[in-house]
């Protein structure tokens, strides 16, 4: 699969009477994104809001953050199976990506796993959302919906309003175009024959209720191990429906610039030859793990890799799945290096992980989340800090009276991100 | 290869229990320690983990629910349940470990606590047909 992914940058966004993109501006009708958020019955009200770099903003609580792209050619549909149509697959052709910008899904969905982001102030160095412009979708639903059908609504709404964006780069020239191509498994292992065979072993939070991605619109726990070009990734084949630890949320925007990807690509070719991506779950039924870590070791040992990269997403029964797939990859005699954050407490002298094995002995650390940060008071509040004392990474008691607190950074989006999407890290003397 | 019957599922999560108490075998327990607690005992005693006791990626000092399932060796396994045993102890290591960190807040607002019920259940819900095949 080849895909060209042509990048519009984007400076602001402004509220117009009609949507479109002009001199790096982002114009948005909002009556008419309102409306088409309003569409689903289930929510009460939407309210859009517009946050931008150094503003004195606070956006909270976050169920997801997308960035708007649209498919041009090459077939598919951006977020094929839950917006766009299931087939053709995409991955192929021209897509275009408002780069800069993001949509933020903002509103209560558990009151404890959804996190913030600080458009400035010390926070906001943690954050990759608080570098971009974000149009929020503040979203509130009817009274008494099981939460999970809520769910399922703030997904659908982050994901419309984004695909419906795109749609206004469509015809917009790029300021870039950058080329990915990864080619079947026989010849893409010709293409490089000296170079050293790289896959990627990208496991998905898929561990129940409030905790899931979706893979071509299938809920991630109901696929065994599978094969995907990198290519279909940055089309929005896999979107985020989970709502864990704020500090570990792969959003769906981690998926479309996923960083291994991206590192893997500009090393194909030169340094190594980048072979595509296995795709996994993280189950809760023991016996499901055991099966998709023996797959993960079998299609590893099919593409003859010499080694990989694995990511996870989430702590504790997470961690039980990555040991699996190191273990039993390395036993198949392929190279493993995991990627992953640690919780190893304020002091950082507690075990980072909750599981191990013997064969992990490479591992590049995406920082800890236990470290405490005082955030201050924010002229303005997009959503509430009502849960915030509820939040993880906050305690009762953390909040004061005139707005500011302390937390552990495990309550900033994406500040551990466990693909390696931050700037933390662990150095080794 | 499991008969639903004979699956133990250990709890401190009401919901759990009411739901699943005449489809199977519920123990339904005080605290989150006590059913981690009462999971080694019966891991120890011939029974397997079906399921992970730290399901749900939330730190033990977050959650005040927990819902394990586990399942008696057959009379046949010569299995020492060593894999298991070792899981288990891991997870009260780690328990004890976020108890330091900062311990579980006593209480939270009710909706708050709703969530974690749900949360927990639907643990085992994705979890019972698997073992209904």
């Amino acid at each position: 699969m080849r895909l060209e992914l042509g990048k519009i940058e984007i400076r602001d966004i402004q509220f117009a009477d009609r949507t479109y993109i002009g001199d790096h501006i982002l114009y948005v009708n909002r009556e008419e994104i309102e409306k088409l958020v309003l569409e689903d019955d289930k929510l009460l009200s939407c309210r859009l809001d517009i946050a931008r770099p150094n503003e004195a903003v606070r956006i909270t609580p976050v169920k997801d953050v997308i960035e708007p792209r649209v498919k041009v050619s090459g077939g598919g549909e951006i977020f094929p199976g839950v917006i766009g149509k299931v087939s053709p697959p995409v991955g192929e052709g021209r897509t275009h990506a408002l780069d800069g910008c993001c949509v933020v899904t903002v509103g209560r969905i558990v009151g404890f796993q959804e996190g913030i982001i600080d458009m400035s102030g010390p926070a906001a160095d943690y954050c990759p959302f608080s570098k971009t412009v974000n149009l929020c979708v503040v979203i509130e639903p009817k009274e008494g919906l099981e939460t999970h059908v809520y769910e399922r609504s703030g997904r659908l709404a982050g994901l419309k309003v984004a695909a419906f964006l795109g749609e206004a780069g469509r015809h917009v020239k790029p300021d870039t175009v950058e080329v990915y191509e990864t080619k079947p498994v026989f010849k893409q292992a010709a293409e490089f024959p000296d170079l050293p065979k790289v896959g990627y072993v990208h496991m998905l939070q898929s561990q129940g209720l409030l905790h899931d991605t979706y893979y071509y619109g299938v809920d991630a726990k109901q696929f065994v191990p599978t094969f995907m070009y990198p290519t279909e990734i940055m089309d929005g084949a896999i979107v985020s429906g989970n709502c864990v630890a704020p500090c570990d949320k792969v959003t769906t925007y981690h998926h479309l610039h996923n960083p291994v990807i991206d590192e893997c690509y500009k090393r194909h070719g030169k340094e190594i030859n980048f072979m595509g991506v296995i795709l996994t779950n993280e189950n809760v039924f023991l016996a499901d793990k055991e099966r998709h870590s023996d797959m993960v070791a079998k299609l590893a040992e099919w593409m003859e890799l010499d080694g990989v990269l694995i990511t996870e997403e989430g702590y504790g029964n997470p961690d039980t799945d990555l040991m699996m797939n190191c273990r039993k990859v390395e036993r198949k005699g392929t190279k493993v290096v995991l990627i992953t954050d640690e919780f190893p407490g304020k002091d950082g002298k507690s075990q980072s992980l909750a599981d191990t094995c013997e064969e992990a002995t490479a591992l590049a650390s995406c920082g800890q989340g236990n470290m405490t940060l005082h955030f201050p008071a924010m002229e303005k509040i997009i959503g509430m800090q009502d849960y915030i004392e509820s939040q993880i990474g906050g305690w009762a008691g953390c909040m004061n009276e005139d707005g500011s607190f302390e937390a552990e950074i495990q309550i900033i989006i994406a500040s551990t991100i466990a693909n390696g999407f931050n700037t933390l890290a662990a150095k080794g003397y | 290869m499991w008969n639903i019957g004979k699956a133990v599922i250990v709890t401190n999560n009401d919901w759990v229990f009411e739901k699943y108490k005449t489809i199977t075998h519920v123990i339904c327990l005080g605290t989150y320690e006590e059913v981690l607690i009462k999971t080694r005992d019966l891991v120890h005693n011939r029974h397997h983990l079906l399921t992970h006791p730290q399901a749900s990626s939330l730190k033990p000092n977050q959650t005040p629910y927990r819902s394990v399932m586990v399942y008696p060796n057959a009379a046949d396994d010569t299995d020492d349940n060593m894999n298991d045993i070792i899981l288990i102890e891991k997870c009260l290591e780690v328990f004890y470990q976020w108890q330091e960190i900062a311990p579980a807040p006593g209480k939270y607002t009710d909706n708050v606590m709703r969530d974690f019920k749900v949360i927990d259940a639907s643990m085992i819900d994705s979890v019972i047909p698997r073992i209904f095949i």
